[in-house]
């Protein structure tokens, strides 16, 4: 022990035990933490509470973002059917795909020699800043001037668990943290009230790697995103059970925390008065949370903007709830809307059929979620964030190497588009370039990896020194393991 | 011709590809002679009743690992820079040189007969320190996980050496007598109160200078309750169990796996019964820390969140153990005192003091007067106001401090 240098590791990792990581939370609460005073409903004496893994903290420097909002389309949609114009694969649509596609490359389905496949869809340039869109989203047309398309990102994993864990936690393999777990961690919460960081699904499945892509994997638990639910409960068990009114509940809590205070004067253990806080903060989150859910709120012609579905699991009312959760300081938001891969194996699949449904499914939702944000001053400090996790073959996908009834792509890891969009990100700009075909990113590729280095300089962290030490390696989200650079070239 | 084959798809939109197989054609009568012969059927027949007989015996599939034969192996070759599609040279089987195991190790057993021999001290050390963490909350090494150069020094080495040899030597890797042993010691008999200038001092108990106090880990909070209310199903083993959890969450991809709440006993078994799948955890348990799954834990970090109250609070299932423990108050006396002491003893196994007694009797008391007004209420949680105002007395008492550390 007298060995400094185990000394030093040593008492490093004493800190990642959960008192001294809890603790070390509280520290330094700079002018994030003070401004979050002015609109934030509870006590200082509770903020100030040690135990409080949510105290919001002040990041390396600056930030230019507060708080991200990421639009998953799971399944991953075709790049060149919405933002990647390409005349040259219009011209060999239908012819077979050139050997040097196909050499040494794997594909998901796609058996022998594909046919190109030209976009089923007509381009136009759109906005001040004419940036190249489809026929398909004519709503989101309307924001592209705020919009900066990343067109050149790319993967290495050609499977949707894989590619999505890659993408949302900088590994392939489950058990790193992902991005908001990341990032609650970093910056705590603004809103003690509600869960910092929050997932919604719709499009009737979870996405396929599961709770992993909003998982805390190595950081303490408490950093998981928590599923939330369009329909019942928002905030699984928010409500009180059936028979239990709200001042039935608050009568029990009085007694609860009369037991506790006891407990606590007697044993001295300071984890019972966390505990007593704890209640009292999830009795006030069956207030707020019941509130922020409450979509009813919001008049008719808000939910027209959005598209909304009363009653339903749909992606429009997501993005309504993710801008009424920005709106009370949820760090972190991640919508995933499952239905987006495009194999062309039915109707369901076809980019004709299938894809322009779920196309029409997003497309006045988002305009509206950017417009909103931008009317109410909160594009400034929100990131929002849209891809899939990867892209789509500029071949036509042959299933068994045969020419199918319906219109697909394969699954293409070699290029996809991802846009981003308010908090500090160059707005009308188009980044990267994949090449005549669309078949690799050639200019400026961007990586995940390459992506969260970006996120987190954002967010005010140099990605490099915001890691915490697990299995001997210093982890970061930018994955310590993996080359990375933060694309400056995006940022305003 | 056609071929039909019994291969699974996996998923809806995945094609089933059959990799590798062999068709044989012969024009030599013989063949069909031979595959006609009239009691070639008669032994087919037998051996599908066979089989049959043999899927009727009740049992259940555990996979064991097992060596396989040596025409059975395989090549084990290096992959190139980790690529599996560029093979180098050939490997055995050996124990890997920086571990410092004996050389001529070619055989699991070998392997394992090495790791708990006399030579190799840290399989006992491991295990101890986890076992000892089990009950104090705490490793002598704090990394349960991490023995090597980036974990943490053991607080009491010579404890943990002394707890290795005896867990080895004297209980010969029996973990039952070595936790009594642990249990029955004075430290771990100690008093979990504490001073504020030991709280000071020593604010994680690394010393133990008082008894361990900590949070129960998601399984127990689940277990607990199940015994106190009596509902526990004791029954050991067996197929997973689906307890209720909320709509909407498990929602398997491709495979169309449903949740199919379980009714009867099976609703009641222990924690360890749930059915686990990495992609989709049960949500009570996650919520108290409980792993995923996606990575090997040793070690669980306990929280204490606004979430987890809500769980132990209004999930349906704690409201079920509520109404069965309230039950069991209700049905051990007539009286409300001796109601209230029966259910903390249950609990605590302690009687409760007379301020807590207080407590309760004054929370019973208002309840009770709500309740009555509001019948409607009253009637969803029982069929009495008197015992509908236990139920939510027994839900408080499984949320104090008293119930949810150890």
């Amino acid at each position: 022990m007298n060995h400094p240098f185990l000394q030093f590791q040593h008492d490093r990792l004493q800190h990642q035990t959960r008192r001294h990581f809890l603790n070390n939370c509280s520290v330094g609460l700079g002018g994030l933490w003070l401004a979050s005073q002015t609109s934030s409903t509870l006590g200082a004496t509770l903020d100030k509470d040690p135990a409080q893994p949510f105290a919001p903290a002040a990041p390396h420097f600056a930030p230019k973002a507060k708080r991200i909002i990421y639009l998953h389309m799971a399944g991953a949609p075709s790049q060149l059917e919405l933002f990647e114009h390409k005349p040259e694969l219009t011209k060999f649509d239908g012819k077979d795909c050139p050997d040097e596609f196909l050499e040494g490359k794997q594909f998901a389905f796609i058996q022998g020699v594909p046919k190109m496949l030209g976009s089923v869809f007509p381009f136009h340039q759109a906005g001040k800043s004419g940036q190249w869109i489809s026929d398909r989203l004519p709503h989101f047309e309307e924001v592209i001037d705020d919009v900066c398309f990343i067109k050149s990102m790319w993967s290495d994993q050609f499977n949707h668990a894989p590619a999505q864990l890659l993408l949302h936690t900088g590994s392939q393999n489950p058990g790193s943290p992902s991005t908001g777990a990341w990032t609650t961690y970093g910056l705590g919460s603004e809103n003690q009230n509600l869960p910092g960081f929050i997932a919604l699904t719709s499009g009737g499945k979870n996405p396929d790697a599961g709770k992993s892509v909003w998982g805390s994997g190595f950081l303490p638990s408490v950093y998981q995103g928590v599923q939330c639910r369009s329909q019942g409960d928002p905030v699984l068990y928010l409500g009180n059970p059936d028979g239990v009114s709200r001042n039935l509940r608050r009568r029990s809590l009085d007694a609860l925390s009369e037991l506790n205070q006891r407990i606590a004067t007697e044993v001295g253990d300071p984890e019972t008065l966390t505990r007593i806080a704890q209640y009292e903060m999830a009795f006030r989150m069956q207030m707020h949370a019941s509130d922020a859910f409450d979509v009813t709120q919001e008049p008719a012609h808000v939910h027209e903007a959005y598209a909304t579905k009363p009653g339903q699991e749909a992606f429009s009312n997501n993005c309504l709830l993710a801008r009424r959760l920005a709106e009370r300081g949820v760090r972190f938001i991640q919508l995933f809307d499952w239905g987006w891969d495009s194999h062309g194996t039915g109707p369901d699949t076809d980019l004709r059929q299938g894809f322009v449904t779920k196309c029409e499914e997003i497309d006045k939702p988002i305009a509206a979620l950017l417009k909103d944000l931008k009317q109410r001053g909160l594009l400034d400090e929100t990131l929002v964030i849209w891809s899939g996790e990867f892209g789509r073959t500029p071949m036509r996908e042959n299933r068994g190497g045969t020419t199918m009834r319906n219109v697909g792509r394969d699954h293409h890891p070699a290029a996809y588009t991802l846009w981003i969009a308010g908090g500090g990100v160059k707005p009308g700009l188009t980044y990267g370039e994949t090449d005549a075909l669309g078949y690799d990113a050639v200019v400026d590729r961007v990586s995940a990896h390459d992506l969260h280095a970006t996120l987190m300089q954002l967010l005010g962290f140099d990605h490099k020194r915001f890691t915490y030490p697990f299995q001997g390696l210093d982890q970061r989200l930018s994955n310590v393991t993996k080359p990375s650079r933060i694309i400056k070239e995006i940022i305003a | 011709m056609t071929i039909h084959h019994g291969a699974v798809c996996n998923g809806e939109n995945q094609n089933c590809v059959l990799r590798r197989f062999r068709l044989s054609l012969s024009n030599n009568p013989a063949l069909s002679q031979f595959v006609s012969t009239p009691g070639r059927d008669a032994i087919w027949q037998e051996l599908d009743s066979l089989k049959n007989q043999y899927k009727a015996i009740p049992g259940l599939n555990i996979p064991v690992m097992q060596e396989r034969g040596d025409d059975a192996r395989r090549e084990t070759r290096l992959f190139v820079r980790g690529n599996r599609t560029t093979l180098d040279k050939l490997v055995t089987p050996a124990i890997p040189d920086l571990l410092g195991g004996p050389e001529n190790a070619d055989n699991r057993l070998d392997m394992a007969r090495w790791i708990i021999g006399s030579e190799n001290p840290l399989a006992a050390r491991v295990l101890a320190n986890r076992l000892w963490a089990t009950m104090f909350g705490n490793g002598i090494v704090e990394t349960l996980e991490d023995f090597g150069s980036s974990g943490a020094l053991p607080s009491h080495p010579r404890l943990l050496d002394h707890l290795a040899l005896r867990l080895r030597d004297h209980h010969q890797w029996h973990l039952k007598p070595f936790l009594r042993e642990i249990a029955l010691s004075a430290t771990y008999g100690q008093d979990d109160r504490t001073t504020s200038l030991l709280l000071e001092l020593d604010p994680r108990n690394r010393l133990l200078a008082r008894g361990p106090r900590q949070r129960l880990s998601a399984e127990m909070v689940r277990d607990q309750a199940l015994v106190v209310s009596g509902l526990l199903t004791e029954k050991i083993g067996g197929k997973p169990v689906y307890p209720p959890q909320p709509d909407g969450i498990w929602r398997s991809v491709y495979n169309g796996q449903k949740w199919d709440t379980s009714t009867g006993p099976d609703r009641y078994r222990r924690a360890i019964y749930t059915y686990r799948k990495r992609t989709s955890g049960y949500p009570g348990f996650l919520t108290f820390d409980a792993p995923t799954g996606d990575l090997c834990t040793a070690r669980r970090i306990a929280t204490n969140t606004p979430l987890q109250a809500l769980v132990t609070l209004n999930d349906p299932a704690h409201i079920e153990f509520a109404q069965a423990y309230a039950k069991r108050m209700a049905d051990h006396h007539s009286e409300l005192a001796k109601r209230l002491g029966y259910g903390w003893k249950l609990l605590t196994l302690r009687d409760p003091d007379p301020e807590t007694l207080d407590t309760l009797t004054r929370l019973y008391e208002d309840l009770l007067a709500e309740l009555k007004t509001t019948p409607g209420d009253s009637a969803k949680l029982a069929d009495s106001p008197e015992r509908a105002t236990l139920v939510i007395v027994a839900n408080t008492i499984l949320n104090s401090d008293a119930a949810l550390n150890r």
